[in-house]
């Protein structure tokens, strides 16, 4: 478990020293108080599993859980689709009918899809992700009083940076 | 308090669900793709989308065991989110008659709620889409339970050490209106005197507009929380016509927190209160 402030102070410090928007998949990365969303290519591994569907982007949105008080993991998929009637292209969330195959997700990982209601910043957009489920996260991070300065840190590791390793 | 989570449990709504013209087959007449039921309050109103379709399967446009689309409900052309449960949507969309009651308890009248039924190959983008079918509700419902869990007691323990058996007879007792497995289940989950309640609060004819407070049950000099509280938890300013509901009834606002939330915390082991205010009223006026 992390407290919100001190999640928020190493937030601002895995930014700075993790550099994903140096990533060569990372097209967008915004940093914000207690949020980091990041714009991400579509990985190799993922874009062999699309047969002729023409994938955007993947979003990827790290924010703070009051209710578990653990850092979670929030992503949605997003697809070109053309729109006849009025001659464009648009973007529209696409939900894979097995996400954690399409994603090659690793087995412990728990990923469900979930409204998030208060995100009233950006009311027309659409409120659904999916989101890996945290309430296992400080055993899987490994939560000792030492360690805790670097907590964060971790947290990215197991849930994000080993995932892109193995999808690039 | 057997006998109020008795009357909780029990409480339903009158629903007619009519297909809407896109989705009928053409030529066939609006009322043929009516379906009337008679639905608990404590359940997602998406579980009985197989029994509304299976009745109306005939006059559909679209092939109900074969179809790529998303099936959706609206009601007054707005659609309605099935993450809830049936009744907190019900309290949120026509609180009003709560405060016109008479018509309810008139033996001669008979309250509707006409919902209708929709069809396209995208779900408005507000709702939760159904990928993994009725599965994917009992799902979402688990992960309540445990957000529940890990609120009351700190950790999703007790949730996690339900066995699979157990788990399904949980389930299976909102699908099949078991209270008795129901409760001895949701006791082993709930302690008796919980630091948190589970706790949302809805905004009456405001769908989407919600908050999830963390209120303890007791304040530091020892004294229990009351349902007033929460306009301080909240930091909302309180007019007095505010009203709170849960399960179609107005609370008092002097109650304990923890006598609400045992009497009425709904099958996801949250509290679901909606707050009416005489703005939201007026709004629809």
């Amino acid at each position: 478990m992390i407290q919100y402030d001190e999640y928020c102070k190493q937030l601002q410090k895995c930014y700075q020293e993790l550099r994903i928007y140096d990533d060569p998949l990372c097209q967008g990365c915004n940093i914000l108080p207690d949020e980091l969303v990041i714009q991400l290519r579509i990985p190799k591994m993922v874009e062999s599993l699309c047969d002729s569907r023409s994938l955007s982007n993947i979003e990827v949105r790290i924010k703070y859980s009051q209710i578990y008080q653990e850092p979670i993991l929030l992503l949605r998929l997003w697809e070109f689709e053309y729109d006849d009637e009025n001659d464009v292209q648009i973007l529209k969330q696409y939900f894979p009918k097995n996400i954690k195959d399409f994603l090659s997700l690793e087995s412990w990982v728990q990923i469900e899809l979930d409204i998030f209601s208060n995100d009233n910043k950006f009311p027309l957009r659409s409120p659904v992700w999916y989101y890996i489920h945290p309430c296992d996260t400080s055993a899987i991070v490994g939560d000792n009083e030492e360690a805790h300065n670097d907590y964060l840190s971790r947290w990215f590791s197991v849930f994000l940076l080993n995932w892109l390793e193995i999808v690039r | 308090m057997e006998k109020v989570r008795e009357l909780v449990w029990n409480g339903a709504l009158n629903v007619q669900f009519i297909a809407k013209s896109n989705i009928l087959i053409d030529g066939i007449p609006e009322n043929k793709g009516i379906v009337n039921l008679r639905i608990p309050r404590d359940t997602y109103i998406i579980n009985y989308l197989p029994l509304v379709l299976s009745r109306i399967r005939n006059v559909l446009k679209i092939n109900i065991d074969d179809y790529t689309g998303q099936f959706w409900f609206e009601f007054k052309d707005t659609s309605i989110p099935w993450h809830y449960p049936m009744g907190v949507i019900y309290d949120v969309v026509e609180p009003e008659y709560l405060r016109n009651s008479a018509p309810a308890n008139d033996d001669t009248t008979l309250n509707m709620w006409k919902l209708h039924l929709n069809y396209g190959p995208n779900i408005p983008h507000n709702l939760l889409p159904l990928i993994d079918g009725i599965n994917q509700v009992e799902k979402y419902w688990m992960h309540l339970w445990k957000q529940a869990c890990f609120i009351l007691n700190g950790s999703s323990k007790q949730v996690m050490s339900v066995s699979m058996k157990d788990s399904q007879i949980f389930w299976n007792s909102v699908l099949l209106r078991r209270l008795d497995n129901f409760e001895h289940i949701a006791r082993r989950i709930v302690p008796i005197k919980p630091r948190f309640v589970p706790l949302i609060v809805h905004r009456g004819l405001s769908f989407g507009e919600v908050n999830q407070p963390t209120i303890m049950t007791h304040k530091d000099d020892g004294s229990a929380c009351k349902i007033l509280d929460i306009f301080v938890n909240l930091s909302l300013e309180r007019k007095s016509s505010d009203i709170f509901i849960c399960q179609g009834i107005q609370i008092p606002l002097d109650m304990d927190l923890t006598a609400v939330y045992n009497n009425f915390m709904s099958f996801d082991g949250f509290l679901h209160l909606v707050l009416i205010s005489e703005t939201h009223s007026t709004k629809e006026s």
